[in-house]
C-alpha cells in the first residue's frame, strides 16, 4: 500500500511538472529560442533523408533539402512552371527543337571552392546518363533517369561557358524538367573525392552550405555567404526529424521548431486556432482517383463505368474526408496545371440516372462488383477507408452492391499493377506539368488498362512541341475523350500544407509541394 | 452422470465471479441476437452531416452514444458488432472443436505413423505466434468476416488437438476401455461410447477459454484492417477508425468499443474459468 502512494505521488509531480513544462515552452522558451539562436530555422517533419545526391533523391525527405543545397541550370518563376535563369543565363534552342545550347553564368563557385564551368554541368548529367561513366550508378533511383533519361541523347560542352543537351526527339516538358531538382547540379570535384560517399557529403551551389547529418535526427546547413543570387538572411537551416505527428505539433506549439510540413486533417482545427502560427494551404499537384478495369468483365462495358461515375457523390465524400484540405476533382490532373479542361463539368451525382445507366448496361437487377483499397494515408489521401465506405453506401442506393477490398499498400499495388481489380483507389504526385497527368500517368501508371490509339497519338502530338497553346489544345482534347469514356472517375486533389511560426516571415510551400526557406527571416 | 452435473453447477455456483460473468454472457447473447430489433438505428447508414456528434452526455438522445466519422449511430454499430463477435467466436469454436477433436483422436487413438504426421504438423504451427499465423491466413484469404473465422480457427485447431491427444492417451487405457476392446467393441464403438464422453471436460473448458480469445483475436484482426471490410460494425474495427479522432477530443468513437471488447472477453473468461474449476472438481471426486 505504502509502496503504491510513493508511486501516485512521484506520477502525480511528474504530470504536473510536464504541464508546467509544456506551458513555460509556449510562453518563454519559444522567445529565448529565437532571442538566444538568433538565425536559426528549425523545421520538423516525419522522415529522414536517405540520400542527399540530387541525381538519386525521390523522396519527400530527400526533395526539400535538394532545392535548398544545389541549383539547376533554370529554374521555376511561377505556379505554371514556367522557367527563368539559373545557372544558365539564356539558351536557345535550334530549328528543329532537339538542340538546347545553354550559356551558363560566370564567377559561380561551388561550396568546396570548385568553378562551375561546363565541365561540371557536363560531369553531373553524364554521371546519370553514360553507363561508362567512372561514377554512374551511384544510387538506387534516379529520378532524373525517369524524367528525361529517355529524351536526352547527348551532353557536350561548346566552350568553358556553354553546354549543349542534344535530345532524340523534340520533348516538351524538357526545359521544365530542367528547373527540377534531379537536373541540380554537383560538384565534380567532390563526387571524385567522396566517390560512393557523396550522397552524404553533398556538394552544390545553392544557398544554403551541407553541414552535418545525423541519421533520423536532423540535417543541418549554413547559409552561403557567397551565393551568386539573394544571400539567405538565416544562418543556419536545420531539418528535424520528429516521426510522430502530434510530438511534431507540440514542438511547434512550444517553439522547438518553426515549422511543421503536411498538417494532418486531425490537426486542422488545433493549428488554425493557435494564434501563434500560421497556417497555408496550396492547391497539391496530385490527384486521387477511382480506377476502373477496362480490360475485363464487368467494367470493359463504359456505361457500367459511367453508372458508378453518377453514382457517387463526390462532393460530398471529398468535404467529408479531406476537413477542406481538398479540392472535388473533374479531370485526371489539378485545376492549377496548364492545360486543363474547363469546359468538362465532370459527373454530378444523380442516383436516378445511374440507375438508369445500369440498366442500360445490362443490369436491371444490379450488380456486384469489388473495391480495392489500401488502408494507410498516401500524399492524396489520408483516410482511405472512410472514401471506400462512403462510396459502397453511394452505390447501394442505386443497387451497385459494392465489397471492399482492403489490402496493405503493396499487395494493393501489385493487384492494381497487375489488373486484377474491378475497380480500385490510386493516386499519382508529380510535377504540375500536363505531359506527367495525361501522358506518363494516364496511359502507363493509371492501372486501367486503357489506352486508346487515338490519346497516345494525342499525347505524341503534344510531347513534340514546345508551344503551350498548342499541348493545351491537344491534352483538352485528352481530358474529353476521358470524361467521355470514362477509365477513371477522378475524386480529389489534395491540398499540400504547412504550419509556422509568427516569428518568421517568407517561408513558401511551393506549387510542387516542396517548402522554400531561401527567403526567410525573422521578425 | 445427472448428479455429476448438478455436482458441477453447485460447485460453480460457489464461484461468484464465474456466475457474474455467466450473466454478463447471457446479457451479451441476448442483445446480440436480438440487435436487429432493438438497435435504434441501421449501423450502416452513412450520414456525413452528422459525423462526429457527441452522444448523451451533450444532451444527443437520437444517437445515444454518437455518431462516428460518417455519422453512423455508435450504439447500433456496437449492438451488432456484439454479433458479430460472437458470430465470429462461436463458429471459430465450432470449427476448432470439429476439427481439433478429429485431429486428436485419430491420433492418439490410432497412435503410430499417424499420430507421428498429425503431431509433428501441429508442432509447425504451434511454432507461429497465434495472432501472426492468423494475420497471414487472413491476409492471403482475403477479405470477409468466414474468412476472419477460417484464420483464427486454424491458430486454435493444433492446440485443441494436442489437448483432446492428451485426454484421449489418458482414457485410452483405463481398464473399461480395454474391457470393451476385450469384448471385441469396434474402433468406433469405442470411440464414441466410451472415449468422447470421458475427454468431454478437459475439452469443454479448453472451447470455453478460447471464446473469449476469439473475440480478442476477431477484435485485433478488425483494428489491424486484415480480413475484414470496414463497412462492417466490428468493435476492433471501429476501434482502429475511432484511433485517429482521439487527439481531437471525439473519445466516444473509440471508448465504446473499447468497453465492449473488454466487457464480453472478461465475462467469457470469467464464465470459462469457473467452470473449469467446476469440471476439475468432478472429475478430482470422481
Amino acid at each position: 500500500m505504502k509502496r503504491s502512494k510513493l508511486l501516485s505521488l512521484i506520477l502525480v509531480i511528474a504530470m504536473t511538472a510536464t504541464v508546467f513544462a509544456g506551458c513555460g515552452g509556449g510562453d518563454t522558451g519559444g522567445e529565448e529560442q529565437s532571442a538566444d539562436t538568433g538565425n536559426n530555422l528549425i523545421i520538423a517533419r516525419s522522415t529522414d533523408a536517405l540520400t542527399l545526391d540530387p541525381g538519386y533523391a525521390y523522396s519527400e525527405g530527400e526533395i526539400d533539402l535538394m532545392y535548398h543545397m544545389f541549383d539547376g541550370l533554370v529554374k521555376f518563376k511561377n505556379a505554371d512552371l514556367e522557367v527563368e535563369p539559373a545557372l544558365a543565363e539564356t539558351w536557345d534552342t535550334s530549328e528543329d527543337g532537339t538542340e538546347w545550347v545553354f550559356h551558363l553564368r560566370q564567377g559561380v563557385k561551388f561550396h568546396d571552392g570548385t568553378d562551375f564551368n561546363a565541365d561540371a554541368v557536363v560531369f553531373s548529367f553524364s554521371r546519370l546518363i553514360d553507363e561508362n561513366h567512372p561514377f554512374y550508378g551511384m544510387g538506387d533511383y534516379s529520378y532524373f533517369d525517369y524524367l528525361l533519361g529517355d529524351a536526352i541523347k547527348s551532353v557536350e560542352t561548346v566552350d568553358d561557358y556553354t553546354v549543349k543537351f542534344t535530345l532524340n526527339d523534340k520533348f516538351a516538358p524538357f526545359l521544365t524538367y530542367m528547373g527540377y531538382y534531379s537536373e541540380f547540379i554537383v560538384s565534380p570535384t567532390a563526387v571524385e573525392k567522396y566517390g560512393q560517399e557523396f550522397f552524404k557529403n553533398p556538394v552544390g551551389t545553392g544557398p544554403f552550405k551541407f553541414s552535418e547529418w545525423k541519421k533520423d535526427e536532423y540535417v543541418s546547413m549554413t547559409a552561403n555567404k557567397d551565393y551568386w543570387g539573394d544571400v539567405p538572411q538565416i544562418d543556419t537551416l536545420i531539418w528535424k526529424v520528429v516521426p510522430d505527428d502530434s510530438t511534431r505539433l507540440m514542438e511547434l506549439e512550444t517553439g522547438t521548431v518553426q515549422a511543421v510540413k503536411s498538417i494532418p486533417p486531425n490537426q486542422l482545427e488545433k493549428v488554425k486556432s493557435n494564434d501563434a502560427l500560421i497556417f497555408e494551404q496550396v492547391a497539391g499537384a496530385n490527384i486521387f482517383y477511382l480506377a476502373f478495369n477496362v480490360t475485363k468483365e464487368p467494367f470493359n462495358n463504359p456505361l457500367l463505368r459511367k453508372a458508378v461515375s453518377y453514382a457517387i457523390d463526390v462532393p460530398s465524400l471529398v468535404a467529408s474526408s479531406y476537413e477542406g484540405l481538398a479540392t472535388a476533382a473533374i479531370n485526371p490532373m489539378p485545376p492549377t496545371v496548364f492545360g486543363w479542361n474547363n469546359s468538362i463539368e465532370g459527373y454530378t451525382y444523380n442516383p436516378e440516372k445511374a440507375k438508369q445507366l445500369l440498366a442500360e448496361a445490362g443490369y436491371p437487377n444490379g450488380i456486384t462488383v469489388d473495391l480495392n483499397t489500401f488502408t494507410g494515408a498516401r500524399p492524396y489521401i489520408s483516410r482511405p477507408l472512410d472514401a471506400a465506405e462512403i462510396i459502397k453506401a453511394n452505390c447501394a442506393e442505386c443497387g451497385i452492391t459494392v465489397n471492399i477490398v482492403t489490402l496493405e499498400w503493396g499487395d494493393h499495388k501489385t493487384t492494381l499493377d497487375n489488373l486484377e481489380h474491378d475497380m480500385g483507389f490510386i493516386g499519382w504526385y508529380d510535377i504540375p506539368y500536363p505531359a506527367n497527368f495525361l501522358s506518363t500517368m494516364l496511359l502507363d501508371g493509371s492501372n486501367t488498362g486503357w489506352a486508346p490509339q487515338t490519346v497516345v497519338d494525342l499525347t505524341q502530338k503534344a510531347l513534340s512541341t514546345y508551344d503551350r497553346d498548342e499541348q493545351s489544345a491537344y491534352y483538352k482534347e485528352v481530358q474529353q475523350l476521358v470524361f467521355e469514356d470514362t477509365p477513371l472517375l477522378p475524386i480529389a486533389h489534395s491540398d499540400y500544407t504547412i504550419a509556422y511560426s509568427k516569428d518568421i516571415e517568407g517561408l513558401e510551400l511551393t506549387v510542387t509541394g516542396d517548402i522554400n526557406a531561401k527567403n526567410v527571416k525573422f521578425k | 452422470m445427472n448428479s455429476e452435473f448438478t455436482q458441477a453447477i453447485k460447485q460453480f455456483k460457489k464461484n461468484r465471479l464465474a456466475v457474474l460473468g455467466f450473466y454478463m454472457a447471457a446479457v451479451l447473447m441476448l442483445i446480440s441476437i436480438l440487435a436487429p430489433l432493438i438497435s435504434p438505428h441501421d449501423p450502416l447508414s452513412i450520414d456525413l452531416v452528422n459525423k462526429l456528434k457527441p452522444g448523451f452526455w451533450e444532451g444527443n438522445y437520437h444517437n445515444f452514444l454518437g455518431t462516428d466519422n460518417l455519422g453512423r449511430d455508435i450504439l447500433s454499430r456496437i449492438i451488432y458488432g456484439g454479433a458479430i463477435s460472437l458470430k465470429v467466436g462461436y463458429m471459430v469454436i465450432l470449427i476448432t472443436t470439429i476439427f481439433g477433436t478429429i485431429f486428436g483422436l485419430v491420433s492418439a487413438y490410432f497412435g503410430g505413423v499417424i499420430d507421428m504426421v498429425i503431431q509433428r504438423v501441429v508442432d509447425v504451427f504451434l511454432a507461429f505466434p497465434p495472432l501472426l499465423l492468423a494475420l497471414a491466413v487472413a491476409a492471403s484469404l482475403g477479405t470477409g468476416i468466414e474468412k476472419a473465422m477460417l484464420a483464427i480457427s486454424l491458430t486454435y485447431i493444433p492446440g485443441m488437438a494436442r489437448v483432446v491427444r492428451g485426454s484421449v492417451l489418458t482414457v485410452k487405457t483405463l481398464p473399461y476401455v480395454e474391457a470393451s476392446r476385450a469384448l471385441g467393441g469396434s474402433s468406433t464403438w469405442i470411440i464414441t461410447r466410451h472415449i468422447l464422453p470421458n475427454i468431454l471436460a478437459p475439452a469443454v473448458v479448453y472451447i470455453t477459454l478460447l471464446l473469449a480469445d476469439a473475440i480478442l483475436y476477431t477484435a485485433a484482426l478488425g483494428f489491424l484492417g486484415v480480413g475484414i471490410d470496414p463497412s462492417t460494425p466490428e468493435w476492433g474495427a471501429m476501434l482502429s477508425t475511432g484511433r485517429d479522432f482521439l487527439l481531437m477530443g471525439q473519445w466516444w468513437v473509440t471508448v465504446f468499443p473499447g468497453i465492449m471488447i473488454v466487457l464480453a472477453v472478461l465475462s467469457f473468461n470469467l464464465f470459462g474459468d469457473g467452470l473449469r474449476e467446476a469440471l476439475d472438481s468432478k472429475l478430482r471426486n470422481d
